[in-house]
């Protein structure tokens, strides 16, 4: 598109156009002229700035490196994210595309953008609150992801009271939204696996009273979904400690019993992965074998009747595994 | 919580039924707060095949389409267990079904593939491939524009919408020579399906529609491209030709192909409204009765139970989406950390004590008959055990050797399964991977055949035979299984070349089955 190419902006020219457009969106009367200038503004500079990043697969690092630096002396990624609700719809796209290019950024060993938002937390709870905005909650939420596989910026969400905030967007969006935001709460349980155990064998109680609201909640996918991501938290290596923690308490194994019998065979079948866990451990405690042991006969009829028709040779060695296991109590 | 913020019925009212589909239901509804018209499909997500994730991902991707060329995506919801998702209703119908009074002219295509072509550019200047062009996947709005469906993704999206019955995504028919081999495609791929897509609305048909789907599986990868023959101008027979070219890279792009003559040349959009007239007044004359009955026959015949059932390579790739969700994610997954573990929760340490409460008056319903989950035998299950049937269940135990180890090693007897998983596991075009796989190595039989070769053997019978040990349940049947393993290849070394022999004569028998009909 050779036309569009008037004279070459250079990178600090491109970050500054577009940081001073942003707040231009709120001048003049909503809908008018100034405003609408304003969007033509950002939408403008941002396909140049995603022009100098791709380049025509070429980018000129030259380039690529004043670019950086100039949007972190301008806090451009955080204005990005808080006003990219009122940005036209590629414009939207063009963020997101701009930003997790920039995050991928490397030299040498060195992740330039990601050291950068290691300081600037802000912008992290800003493409989390994202979910908010259905508009932009798919944009903000790729970002999310972008930057949830770091460590460093993954290990900021989860300290965070924000974190916790997971579950309210999780029950309140569209199906979409909502399946997105819990892909990112799983992103941030699932990726580092060493900080994350850490983190829950220190926070367990507080952790698990706001996940079990999930495993509870009304909303099919909500319920299936945080079910399938317990099990794989439990069985998780690295989270041997909350494992074993969590397979002692009576109150989740009655609710993993109950949820064996949930009218959605794919609930009843997670939450079987589950349940597993508590029948296959050697060292019951007391309390999770004294419920087993009073349900003994039921649960050898109910499981020998549960989901026959699988074709699956390791679930059905499984199941008779328990069975065995529940038969010697 | 917020629950019936989420409610569809909330925003939208669910008309007339549409269509059906193999994923599910789709509905002629409107939007309650703009009186807008709208198509509604509705999956039900406790029988669907997929992973939730997957149609999410495809959500993600579809929410980032906005083109007048691409059926837009409203929104999704979720109703109990049935997922809504909203999308642009076009009521001039498919290209498929306006082709049912008749052939287009000349005329009509050129602008029907001018239209395409400009959704193709914005699909690939967004970096997204659609793979699935054919008339039935393009659209015509009231007014007459040409909208492309099923979309993005589509060999995502309908990989997963479609992956609970064959809805023939994929059938081979619009596949380049590329794709079926595998050997790596891009954007290119689209033209040669336009291409082809341009065939079937002169000619009804796209090539090769008279064949097997398996016959064409190897036809189009060996023969020389198809061209338009007949009573076409210049310019639209040199159009075709140049979109199938065997080389991707003769392909011109979306935006080449614009400049062309044979596009040049076409007219106005509005001019495809006499397309939708004509189908109108056919329908009228009561064209469409004769049409019920051909269209029953015609959609069942993938649909269920018959010989394409068995065979089903418009799925084969959906395969590897089926196994995943049945057989790996769900009961592999966490299983095999567990496993890989080593430690059989034999180190887990115990607690304190206590008492186990009143766990057992609560449930004392546990036992009762009624209260167990449904025995299997629904139609939705019985499906399910058809569609892993033979070469599709392929791709389901190529993607487990990568997940388990262990597992494969007791039911593959073939390693080269772990090579191709490794390649495509990560890209874009996973699931078509399996599929093209085999293809490939079946048309490279074919081209050698005059070599004795054990490809068939290793690479299609051995690994067909593995795929059954999970679905059997006795250690006898297992056994009995490799006896089979090892007969085949017994037979293979004493009688060079046998194996392929054999599964030509099935090929040949299926499609006589057919021609019987």
């Amino acid at each position: 598109m050779n036309f569009f190419k008037t004279k070459q902006r250079t990178p600090p020219d491109l970050v500054r156009g577009l940081r001073d457009a942003i707040p231009r969106l709120d001048h003049g009367a909503p809908g008018g002229e100034s405003r609408r200038k304003a969007n033509e503004d950002i939408s403008k500079n941002l396909q140049q700035i995603k022009a100098i990043l791709y380049g025509d697969g070429d980018p000129l690092p030259e380039l690529v490196a004043q670019l950086a630096q100039e949007t972190y002396n301008t806090d451009l990624l955080h204005h990005l994210v808080v006003n990219v609700a009122r940005f036209e719809f590629e414009a939207r796209k063009d963020v997101v595309q701009i930003f997790n290019n920039l995050l991928r950024r490397q030299i040498g060993t060195r992740w330039p953008t990601v050291e950068y938002l290691t300081g600037k937390h802000e912008v992290i709870f800003a493409a989390l609150a994202g979910y908010e905005n259905e508009e932009v909650a798919l944009n903000t939420g790729m970002i999310l992801k972008e930057m949830l596989r770091h460590e460093q910026l993954s290990k900021v969400l989860l300290y965070s009271d924000q974190f916790y905030k997971f579950p309210h967007y999780i029950e309140t969006t569209t199906f979409g939204i909502s399946c997105d935001a819990f892909a990112n709460l799983k992103e941030t349980l699932t990726r580092h696996k060493p900080m994350v155990a850490e983190y829950l064998d220190k926070n367990y109680d507080r952790f698990f009273s706001s996940f079990t609201t999930l495993i509870l909640s009304n909303n099919y996918v909500t319920k299936r979904q945080s079910l399938k991501l317990l099990g794989e938290i439990l069985l998780d290596r690295a989270n041997f400690n909350v494992m074993t923690k969590y397979i002692a308490n009576e109150a989740n194994l009655k609710m993993m019993m109950n949820l064996l019998r949930d009218k959605s065979k794919n609930i009843q079948f997670e939450a079987f992965h589950v349940f597993k866990v508590f029948v296959a451990n050697p060292k019951k405690p007391p309390q999770i074998e004294t419920i087993l042991r009073r349900n003994k006969d039921k649960l050898l009829v109910f499981l020998k009747n549960f989901h026959n028709d699988k074709e699956d040779e390791q679930f059905s060695d499984e199941k008779q595994f328990l069975i065995v296991q529940i038969q010697g109590l | 919580m917020d629950a019936h913020h989420q409610d569809p019925e909330e925003f939208y009212v669910k008309q007339d039924r549409i269509g059906k589909g193999s994923f599910g239901e789709v509905y002629k509804g409107y939007d309650k707060r703009t009186q807008k018209t709208v198509a509604i499909k509705i999956i039900d997500l406790e029988s669907a095949e997929d992973e939730i994730e997957d149609i999410q991902q495809e959500i993600q991707i579809l929410s980032q389409l906005d083109s007048p060329h691409v059926t837009k995506y409203h929104g999704s919801y979720l109703k109990g267990s049935n997922l809504w998702i909203v999308m642009e209703y076009c009521s001039g119908g498919s290209c498929s079904d306006l082709m049912k009074p008749g052939v287009f002219r000349e005329e009509y295509i050129a602008i029907i593939v001018r239209e395409l072509l400009r959704g193709l550019e914005y699909l690939h200047s967004e970096g997204k491939l659609h793979r699935d062009i054919k008339a039935a996947n393009i659209l015509l709005s009231a007014g007459g524009e040409v909208k492309l469906a099923d979309f993005g993704v589509s060999g995502q999206l309908s990989g997963t919408l479609s992956a609970k019955k064959n809805t023939f995504v994929g059938t081979p028919y619009w596949m380049s020579p590329e794709v079926i081999k595998q050997s790596g495609y891009d954007h290119k791929a689209d033209i040669w399906s336009l291409g082809i897509t341009a065939i079937e609305l002169a000619k009804g048909e796209p090539p090769y529609a008279e064949l097997h789907p398996m016959k064409v599986l190897f036809l189009i990868p060996k023969n020389p491209p198809p061209i338009l023959d007949g009573n076409f101008s210049k310019p639209f027979r040199e159009f075709v030709s140049y979109c199938l070219q065997r080389d991707p890279r003769d392909r011109p792009s979306a935006r080449d192909l614009l400049k062309h003559k044979f596009i040049r040349m076409a007219k106005k959009t509005n001019y495809l409204t006499e397309l939708i007239e004509r189908h109108e007044r056919w329908k009228a004359e009561g064209g469409d009765r004769q049409d019920e009955e051909d269209h029953h026959s015609a959609s069942d015949l993938p649909a269920s139970g018959d010989p394409e059932d068995l065979w089903d390579f418009g799925t084969v790739r959906h395969a590897a989406t089926v196994g995943r969700s049945q057989n790996q994610i769900q009961v592999s997954g966490p299983p095999l950390t567990w496993e890989n573990n080593g430690t059989r929760r034999s180190d887990a340490s115990s607690g304190s004590s206590g008492s186990g409460g009143s766990y057992m008056s609560t449930n004392s319903s546990i036992t009762v008959k009624g209260e167990l989950p449904p025995l299997p035998g629904s139609p939705a299950s019985a499906r399910r055990v058809d569609q892993q049937a033979t070469v599709r269940h392929m791709p389901d135990t190529v993607n487990a050797n990568s997940r388990n180890s262990h597992h494969a090693v007791q039911r593959q007897p073939s390693d080269e399964y772990d090579d191709y998983d490794d390649q495509y596991s990560d890209s874009y075009t996973t699931r078509s991977g399996s599929t093209a796989q085999l293809s490939e190595k079946l048309a490279q039989v074919q081209l050698e055949d005059d070599l004795p070769d054990t490809t068939m053997l290793d690479s299609v019978i051995l690994p067909a035979i593995a795929s059954l040990f999970p679905r059997v349940s006795s250690q006898e049947a297992r056994v009995a299984l490799s006896a089979l393993q090892r007969a085949f290849t017994d037979a293979e070394r004493i009688i060079p070349g046998v194996t392929m022999e054999l599964v030509n004569e099935i090929v040949d028998s299926v499609e006589h089955v057919e021609d019987d009909r």
